[in-house]
């Protein structure tokens, strides 16, 4: 069989023996069954149970053989992991080999670059080895190394004995150049003497041989003609006199320089730099030194409730609104009133009017509690003009003294934190905007203090859209904003108004009222004939509207800019422009085309309100009035105060003026704080960062009193009295400005050193430099006069 | 006597000169008082009766901020007529001013001081000018006229420093403390003059019979003098302005800080126009030590001929102090001929005089094309004040190259007449 040609292991012998049984047996079943044998038709039940018969033994067979069968599997796996192991082992050992294979390479090289290293003492010129063992017969045993070594020393004295040799010789030389020298100007000198003495004979031949009789008579000057020839070479020496003389102006000169021109020199060049507290300053501006927070005083008044109630009432909804706060920063305290014996006085109303100074915080908004026996719910209206809340609720909400969280103070929590829910997100966004709220993230001293940006996440989306707008559009904050308001018309007519009592009637209150935050000036004009720009579109008639109608797209066009007169700004401060517009007759009424409004604000810049004269609605009328009354002015300048609330950054909310003027008050305390911190901390960086800029005195007392301020002012928040706080955060902030932009720090910022050298230089060089060579030739005269008599 | 009437001729041809320019040339005066070399802003005419006009109207005169020249001078010329209606009594004034100083030249002249003093002996004695020619030089300079007609108020301190060394050299030594207190308090630099100005007084009374105290000693009594008169004048002023540091800043505050740099013939204007800003002090400094450090060095080296001292430091003075005009220089030039006895070792004389022509022709040039022109800047008015300092550096280093080589010919009196080299 070929099987068992090839399977020749003995352990598989009885797995072939069985298999081969197996199929004869598989065989005998198949030949049983078949239908063509004779046997089945003669009796198939003994055919069947034949059959079966087989089929057992079949079966049996077939078991025995899954047995070895699973036994032939182990043991090929066996032997599989034996022969692994074995192979691994003779990896192991190869890799040593060729471990030792590389090792021995290197050592080898190694071996022959020490062999052919070229030292320096093979190139030294020495003695051939011969001379110096006939010089040195001691060597001749010692190996070739020794015999280096000493031929080396050898060397290296011999050597040390011609440099000496060298040396001397040198010596010699210089003596012999000296000497020669010394020979040679005898030799000059001599020379001399000889001209002279030809000279002389010459001269005395001659005289002598022109006159004898005045031979005695001439030799004197021909003497002192001589010596002047001699001095001629050579300037007479001069005497201590003029030395001393000389050495007294060379000193006049350098006391002058020593003890006026350095003083001066050092005077009037140095920078004069006051010191600043800059760690203060950065830590202000860091937001280290302060956390702006505003603790809100909210004043309940419970005429009908016994104080028992009344406080439980105020405890439970001050828990419910604690647990509705998620900005530390900005939180509400509740406070009975101490007038709350005393029913129906109105004193508590002008309680934010009364003066701050003293300790007492502000009370930014009064409950009313007024029990009403038809109510099913509570039911609060907020007074338009004063900052009182009243609640009206039925008497059977009051809650007994056991209840834990009554609805009635869940009403209450909830209409105010929906009264406050503006204000909280625009500070939030205040503070995010600056790093004085990425410092507070970072700074951890308060556990609860939350991120502002966390409120902004939290607040509605169209809430931070309306509020991000808001702040688009309002004018930055300034000390002083003016109110410029102009009339312009096409045509000649209206050339008067009755401007004065519309600002004294209707913005003069308002102005009143912003009086703690900013101050206002207002100017008006009339401009007669002021057409629109040539490229602005002209405005279209509407047959449907029964209008002339301008595009929303086309309204920033409307202001001709370059021909109406509206100054950028008037004295200091920004200008805000607010602009009424009296259409000509034949273009009236005019509207804006997609709202049919009359007016629209010019983000930080003013408003503009379109006038339509009302005896000219009809379009056939030929002229404007040529005055326009107070009563005619009414609509456009309710809008004008109605822009100025949204230009100076009011909220929109709620519907009470003065406790939106509070809220102003209380963002603008929050801005100015951070402003001026921000300032300071960008001057302490700019005098750190330059120090070749002075500090004038006057900068330091600026920021000295902007510090004190900020901290009162950061005192006056913490404590509540906002009005305080922003008188002190307005100085801060103007001083602040003060500092960082005092001009006579920033003369010198562009002036580098090198420059100096320019300035000096020109000048001074000339000057100097016969003073100095003057200095030196001095102190070397004395010097060697020193040494002469030593 | 002779020389008297060589005199009375010389003076009255001077008077007749400026009274005939005049009366020739009515818009002379105010031309010249107009002209940048003229007047400067501590000197000038206009100035002076901007401060008359607020000084009679019982205004303070340094209220317009025009006026920075000593108070004293107010009351003196607000006893003359008004100088726009009546210019004949102010040029009458100012004329007797020229023939006063002129009186002090002949005075410094014939005491001979220049030639042979305590010390030393000049060696040309012989070459020299007297006192009437020097006064006639003095008066014929144009400078000097111009100065007159301008009616700089220079002149005073011109006057007093005459008087101070007229004084000195005639040994009355109060006197002459008394004038440089009076010149020091119209200009602050003839204050600087005081040390050589001692040192002539004393070796003019140690020429004399008895013997001074010891020089600090004399120093200190003169200085007490000085300071004496210069306080009396100050308390003068007092009384006149009433307002004390408003004074003094306006006048010394306005000589010392520079702060108006009207162009003149000076140095000074270009350059602080030029300096930045926060150099301006220390140069300043700078100037004003330049202009001081001389006085020192010169006395010293020179401590034989203490008027020659003078000389040149007034010539020093018309170079390098602030507002220098050309009274300044017309004063240096008014002692030059002093020393006519140095005139032939002087070296360079043609140069530096030319120098000075070339600097006086252009000048007004110059400044017209610049202002007037505007076909010229100011480079070309500054350079041509270059020039002018140049010319008059050179004089006045020749004529002190001169008195060195003098005394050096009297120390070696064998080399005299020899070529030397300036070591």
């Amino acid at each position: 069989m070929a099987v068992r040609d090839i399977v020749a292991d003995p352990s598989l012998l009885p797995v072939l023996n069985s298999s081969a049984e197996t199929r004869e047996q598989c065989e005998k079943l198949l030949a049983l069954l078949d239908p063509t044998a004779e046997s089945a038709s003669t009796n198939p039940q003994e055919a069947v149970l034949a059959a079966s018969r087989e089929q057992k033994q079949l079966f049996a067979l077939l078991a025995r053989l899954r047995g070895l069968n699973r036994d032939a599997i182990f043991r090929v796996r066996d032997t599989k992991q034996s022969t692994a192991e074995a192979r691994q082992e003779i990896d192991r050992l190869h890799l040593q080999l060729q471990n030792l294979y590389y090792e021995q390479r290197h050592l080898t090289g190694e071996i022959a670059a020490c062999d052919s290293y070229d030292h320096k003492y093979l190139s030294l010129p020495l003695i051939p080895v011969e001379e110096f063992l006939a010089l040195f017969p001691e060597h001749k045993e010692s190996d070739s190394h020794e015999l280096m070594i000493a031929r080396i020393n050898h060397e290296h004295a011999e050597r040390e004995k011609l440099e000496q040799a060298r040396q001397e010789l040198l010596k010699r030389k210089q003596a012999l150049i000296a000497e020669n020298n010394k020979r040679k100007e005898d030799l000059a000198s001599l020379d001399q003497d000889l001209e002279r003495f030809i000279d002389h004979a010459l001269v005395m031949t001659s005289k002598n041989e022109d006159s004898r009789s005045s031979q005695t008579t001439s030799t004197p000057p021909n003497d002192t003609m001589s010596s002047q020839a001699g001095a001629q070479r050579l300037p007479p020496p001069e005497n201590p006199e003029a030395v001393r003389t000389r050495f007294k102006v060379i000193a006049a000169f350098w006391a002058v320089i020593i003890f006026l021109g350095f003083p001066i020199w050092w005077k009037t060049t140095s920078i004069y730099r006051a010191r600043l507290p800059t760690q203060d300053m950065v830590d202000w501006a860091d937001g280290k030194t302060c956390r702006p927070v505003f603790p809100l005083e909210i004043r309940f008044e419970t005429p009908s409730l016994p104080e028992l109630e009344a406080h439980h009432l105020l405890r439970t909804t001050q828990h419910t609104l604690d647990d509705l706060n998620e900005f530390s920063a900005h939180h509400l305290r509740l406070k009975l009133s101490d007038e709350a014996s005393a029913p129906g006085d109105g004193e508590q109303v002008h309680g934010h009017s009364q003066p701050p100074a003293d300790r007492k915080p502000d009370t930014t908004l009064t409950v009313r509690l007024v029990p009403q026996e038809d109510l099913a719910a509570p039911r609060s209206e907020l007074h338009p003009d004063t900052t009182q809340l009243d609640v009206y609720y039925p008497p059977s909400l009051i809650p007994p003294p056991s209840a834990s969280n009554p609805p009635l103070s869940a009403y209450i929590a909830g209409e105010l934190q929906n009264l406050f829910i503006e204000e909280k997100a625009i500070i939030a966004q205040v503070l995010s905007e600056s790093n004085v709220g990425a410092a507070n993230t970072n700074a951890p001293p308060s556990a609860n203090n939350q991120q502002p940006s966390a409120i902004l996440n939290s607040i509605s989306p169209q809430l931070a859209e309306s509020i991000s707008k808001r702040l688009r559009r309002s004018m930055k904050y300034a000390e002083t904003y003016h109110l410029a308001f102009s009339l312009f018309t096409p045509g000649h007519e209206p050339s008067s108004w009755d401007v004065k009592s519309a600002v004294d009637e209707y913005i003069s209150p308002l102005l009143h009222a912003f009086a703690p935050i900013s101050n206002f000036t207002v100017d008006t004009q009339v401009q007669l004939y002021a057409t629109f720009s040539p490229t602005a579109p002209l405005p279209e008639y509407d047959e449907t509207q029964g209008a002339w109608t301008l595009k929303k797209e086309d309204l920033s066009a409307f202001i001709n800019a370059a021909e109406w007169p509206l100054s950028p700004s008037i004295g200091s401060g920004p200008t805000l422009n607010f602009i009424l517009y009296v259409p000509a007759p034949s273009q009236s009424p005019m509207v804006v085309k997609e709202s049919s409004a009359t007016s629209w604000i010019i983000p930080q810049w003013g408003g503009v309100f379109l006038l339509n004269p009302s005896e000219s609605t009809l379009p056939d009328s030929v002229s404007n009035p040529p005055r326009l009354s107070q009563e005619n002015l009414r609509p456009a300048f309710l809008t004008f105060s109605h822009q100025l609330l949204t230009l100076l950054g009011a909220p929109a909310t709620p519907a009470s003026l003065p406790f939106r003027l509070q809220t102003l008050i209380r963002i603008r305390a929050a801005t100015l704080l951070l402003s001026a911190s921000s300032t300071m901390g960008s001057l302490a960086r700019l005098t750190e960062s330059l120090p070749s800029i002075p500090i004038p005195a006057n900068v330091a007392t600026s920021v000295s009193t902007t510090l004190s301020h900020l901290a009162s002012a950061c005192e006056h928040l913490r404590e509540g009295r906002f009005h305080a706080a922003l008188a002190d955060a307005r100085v801060a902030e103007i001083e602040a400005e003060r500092s960082f932009f005092e001009k006579s720090m920033v003369g010198q910022v562009y002036f580098p050193d090198e420059h100096k050298v320019a300035v000096y230089l020109p000048l001074l060089g000339p000057i100097g430099v016969p003073l100095v060579v003057g200095l030196l030739k001095e102190v070397k005269r004395v010097v060697t006069s020193l040494k002469a008599r030593r | 006597m002779p020389i008297d009437r060589r005199k009375t001729a010389v003076f009255a041809g001077a008077l007749t000169l400026r009274l005939l320019l005049l009366v020739l040339f009515p818009s002379l005066p105010d031309l010249l008082t107009g002209r940048v070399e003229v007047s400067t802003p501590v000197n000038s005419f206009k100035r002076l009766q901007e401060g008359l006009f607020l000084y009679t109207r019982n205004v303070s005169p340094y209220d317009g901020g025009v006026f920075h020249q000593a108070p004293l001078l107010l009351p003196i010329f607000a006893l003359l007529p008004n100088a726009k209606d009546l210019p004949l009594p102010t040029a009458v004034f100012y004329s007797l001013i020229d023939l006063i100083n002129a009186n002090a030249l002949i005075t410094i002249s014939e005491s001979g001081q220049a030639i042979a003093g305590r010390f030393f002996s000049a060696l040309r004695k012989d070459i020299k000018w007297d006192g009437v020619s020097v006064a006639a030089w003095f008066l014929f300079n144009p400078f000097t006229i111009a100065t007159c007609l301008g009616r700089s108020t220079g002149v005073f301190t011109t006057t007093g420093i005459l008087y101070a060394l007229s004084n000195a050299v005639t040994g009355n030594s109060f006197n002459a403390m008394l004038s440089l207190g009076f010149a020091s308090y119209l200009s602050i630099y003839p204050a600087l003059l005081f040390i050589p100005l001692v040192l002539l007084c004393r070796d003019r009374r140690a020429q004399g019979a008895k013997q001074p105290a010891g020089i600090a000693v004399f120093a200190l009594q003169h200085f007490a003098l000085f300071s004496f008169s210069i306080a009396g004048l100050l308390g003068m002023s007092y009384l006149i302005v009433g307002d004390f540091s408003q004074f003094i800043s306006a006048t010394y505050g306005f000589q010392l800080l520079v702060p108006d740099l009207t162009p003149n013939v000076g140095l000074w204007w270009y350059f602080f126009i030029e300096m930045f800003d926060s150099f301006r002090e220390f140069f300043l400094g700078v100037f004003w030590l330049h202009l001081a450090a001389y006085v020192g060095g010169l006395t010293v080296r020179i401590r034989r001929q203490p008027l020659f001292v003078i000389t040149a430091l007034l010539g020093i003075f018309a170079i390098f102090k602030p507002y220098p005009s050309i009274s300044d220089a017309s004063l240096y030039f008014s002692l030059l001929p002093l020393y006519r006895h140095l005139f032939p070792l002087m070296r360079y004389t043609f140069f530096a005089v030319s120098a000075i022509l070339y600097a006086t022709l252009l000048g007004p040039a110059f400044y017209h094309l610049w202002i007037y022109a505007g076909s010229g800047n100011a480079n070309f008015f500054y350079a041509i004040t270059l020039v002018w300092s140049l010319g008059l550096s050179i004089l006045l280093s020749d004529t002190i190259f001169a008195v060195l080589r003098d005394e050096w010919e009297q120390d070696n009196p064998e080399m005299r007449g020899k070529e030397a080299r300036q070591v």
